[in-house]
């Protein structure tokens, strides 16, 4: 704690003199920031956290320096991660047109992610930064960029998590050496490849080589994109395969108004750092709604193949119709997840906006219906009145396979009041029933078995001065899965209060 | 609780340091067709609303139609619209169908890694950015809600007015 006084003391010691004197600085530095704070207050002991960070970018010219304060106090769920405070990024950096060199913390994207994608997400709690070295150039026929430096570590040992004093920018995998080229001779055409060669860690006699080689085909009517990707060396990290490969494949087509989407994949060993930094393309239907995105697949991109169809069509004046399929396999043809939704989205009818949508999902626990309706009024100009009904019924097995299923019938309501631009109120109610599938239909006695499960909030968003956004809500939410790109955390239950506030300055 | 304190009070400190009128950093970023685009050779000839999205962002779908009707209006008289996909590498190939399906008029740039939208403080979609004549920001707004899009068309109206 004394420490991080001190850091904050040391913070307000550099940003002082900027107070009274504009947004220049002496020496025509410009000044700019932002400042983000996140805690929950719970009940739950396993959901209280505190997030907090404020960013700094001093910019003269073509140069920019930045620095990051943080102040992490993650989730127990979250425990891959320690908690943490200091200056966790730093980085000087010079752009002129489509040139950029950049030395400290930056992140970085390889084709589509096959071998490479360090990336940050806050909704995951994760930032994939790399510590080093970029130099990046785009041109009208070629864009490419080199970078060493270190990647961050995502999950953590035991020794690692109870580090006394634990580095303000997490704990660093092997330096990472590599670049990527890619070739546009004709607009409609792009041809690159990409090496990436990781040293290696203690006790693994060589280090590890990536590459991919990817093209894409640019016209009005489609747009075709394809990578292959190898892995050829023992260890990257944790993972000790020998060697690995992936494909990815998409392809859009445009008929008239309707769109085709179609992607393939397989990806045999080639999860780095436990797939976060690299996290190639899952293949699935992204869900946003909650209930929908609480099912989805958690990649793995060591061991599964996998297709998705999707077709769009604006249907009248405002309207647009979706329909998508997806099933992804182990290698070994096992079915891991499968995901049929159809979503209808229309303008302007009796005056409002709304969506319908179903969804079948199906993982190896179970299968889950869902069924979706939203709608948006607007009350006058600045005022609006939103709804989203969310229902889903899952029939699951805690073993696979085996005969003793549990069904749930989950319905989500969340009501808002939107009473200005800078004002809403919200309501999220969620209710759960849980039952053994089979005692509950042959015999109504068993139905006292049934379990009800009652969660509800108020949520207060606020926009201040135009610069600040504010979220408080309170009461009790559900734990459950949160999923982005494959990629999903758990978010614990919640009995007590949250509240975010991001300033942009 | 004590660090919180420290935390709130950093906050409101650094609230009253930092104003608004910072120069857009400048960058380059490839559009639907792989074609790259300069935003300081663009900068100069009328203002330029920068928007960041995303396919799978609910209320960037709204924001988006009332874009549309924004760039009807004041795009004769010189505005430029820059429409930021943040999709990544999941999601990029659903964003010329999204865009084709729903016949947004104006530029769309991809920004696959988010480092543009990092480069502009971006924290969660949807994120406006109005910059004027000069190459200066002039206004940040993010998220959408009814009536947001008022403001936004009184922004422009003012940039417009000065030139």
């Amino acid at each position: 704690m004394k420490r991080l006084i001190l850091l904050h003391l040391l913070w307000l010691g550099l940003t002082l003199p900027v107070l009274g004197q504009g947004f220049l600085l002496p020496g025509g530095i410009e000044v700019s920031g932002n400042t983000y704070l996140e805690f929950a207050l719970s009940d739950t002991s396993k959901s209280r956290f505190t997030e907090s960070w404020t960013d700094l970018f001093l910019t003269r010219g073509n140069f920019r320096a930045g620095f990051r304060l943080g102040v992490h106090e993650p989730p127990v769920s979250f425990a891959s991660q320690n908690s943490v405070s200091g200056l966790e990024h730093r980085f000087l950096e010079y752009r002129k047109g489509g040139f950029l060199a950049r030395v400290g913390n930056f992140y970085s994207l390889f084709g589509r992610g096959l071998i490479l994608r360090s990336f940050e997400n806050r909704t995951l709690r994760w930032d994939g930064n790399i510590d080093g070295v970029k130099l990046e150039y785009r041109h009208r026929y070629a864009d490419g960029q080199l970078i060493y430096g270190q990647p961050r570590k995502s999950r953590l040992s035991p020794q690692e998590i109870d580090r006394k004093d634990p580095r303000p920018g997490g704990e660093r995998l092997p330096a990472l050496t590599g670049g990527e080229l890619k070739l546009k001779p004709d607009r409609r055409i792009g041809l690159g490849g990409a090496y990436l060669y990781s040293d290696s860690l203690e006790n693994i006699k060589d280090g590890v080589h990536r590459w991919s080689v990817f093209s894409e085909l640019n016209f009005d009517y489609a747009n075709i994109y394809g990578e292959y990707a190898g892995v050829d060396g023992a260890g990257g990290n944790t993972n000790t395969v020998e060697g690995g490969r992936g494909l990815y494949f998409s392809a859009n087509l445009f008929l008239g108004d309707f769109t085709l989407l179609g992607e393939y994949r397989q990806y045999d060993s080639l999860a780095f750092d436990g797939g976060l930094t690299n996290n190639p393309p899952t293949v699935i239907q992204e869900h946003l709604y909650t209930l929908l995105n609480r099912r989805q697949l958690i990649q793995n991109s060591d061991n599964e193949e996998g297709y998705l169809l999707q077709l769009g069509y604006p249907v009248a004046e405002h309207g647009v119709a979706t329909v998508s399929y997806s099933r992804t396999e182990s290698l070994q043809g096992r079915k891991v997840y499968e995901d049929f939704t159809a979503l209808y989205e229309a303008a302007d009818i009796l005056g409002a906006e709304w969506v319908w949508g179903f969804a079948r999902q199906q993982d190896l626990e179970g299968r889950y219906l869902n069924f979706l309706a939203s709608t948006s009024f607007a009350v006058s100009h600045y005022r609006s009145l939103k709804m989203i009904f969310e229902h889903q019924h899952a029939r699951v097995s805690e073993i696979p396979g085996f005969i003793t299923q549990r069904q749930h019938y989950d319905q989500l309501l969340t009501l808002e009041l939107g009473l200005s631009s800078r004002l809403a109120f919200s309501f999220l109610g969620e209710h759960s029933t849980d039952q053994f599938a089979d005692e509950a239909e042959l015999n109504d006695d068993l139905t006292s078995r049934k379990k009800h499960h009652f969660w509800a909030g108020g949520q207060l968003n606020a926009a201040l001065f135009n610069r600040i956004d504010l979220a408080v809500f309170g009461g009790t939410r559900r734990k459950g899965k949160v999923c982005i790109g494959g990629v999903c955390v758990v978010k614990p239950e919640l009995e007590g209060l949250e509240v975010s506030l991001t300033a942009r300055l | 609780m004590k660090s919180l304190m420290l935390m709130t009070f950093l906050f409101t400190f650094t609230l009253s340091v930092f104003p608004q009128d910072n120069t857009a950093p400048d960058f380059n970023l490839p559009d639907m067709d792989g074609k790259n685009y300069q935003l300081s050779e663009n900068t100069g000839k009328g203002p330029i609303l920068i928007n960041f999205w995303a396919t799978w962002c609910i209320p960037c779908r709204a924001e988006m139609k009332k874009l549309k009707d924004i760039y009807k209006d004041y795009h004769d008289q010189g505005l430029e619209i820059l429409s930021i996909s943040i999709d990544d590498t999941k999601t990029v190939n659903k964003v010329k169908g999204f865009v084709k399906t729903n016949r947004y008029p104006f530029t769309i740039l991809l920004d696959t890694n988010s480092e543009v939208f990092q480069l502009y403080q971006g924290s969660n979609p949807p994120q406006t950015v109005l910059i004027d004549q000069n190459g200066k920001i002039a206004y940040t707004h993010t998220g959408y809600r009814k009536g947001d899009e008022i403001k936004l068309a009184e922004e422009i109206a003012k940039l417009l007015k000065k030139e």
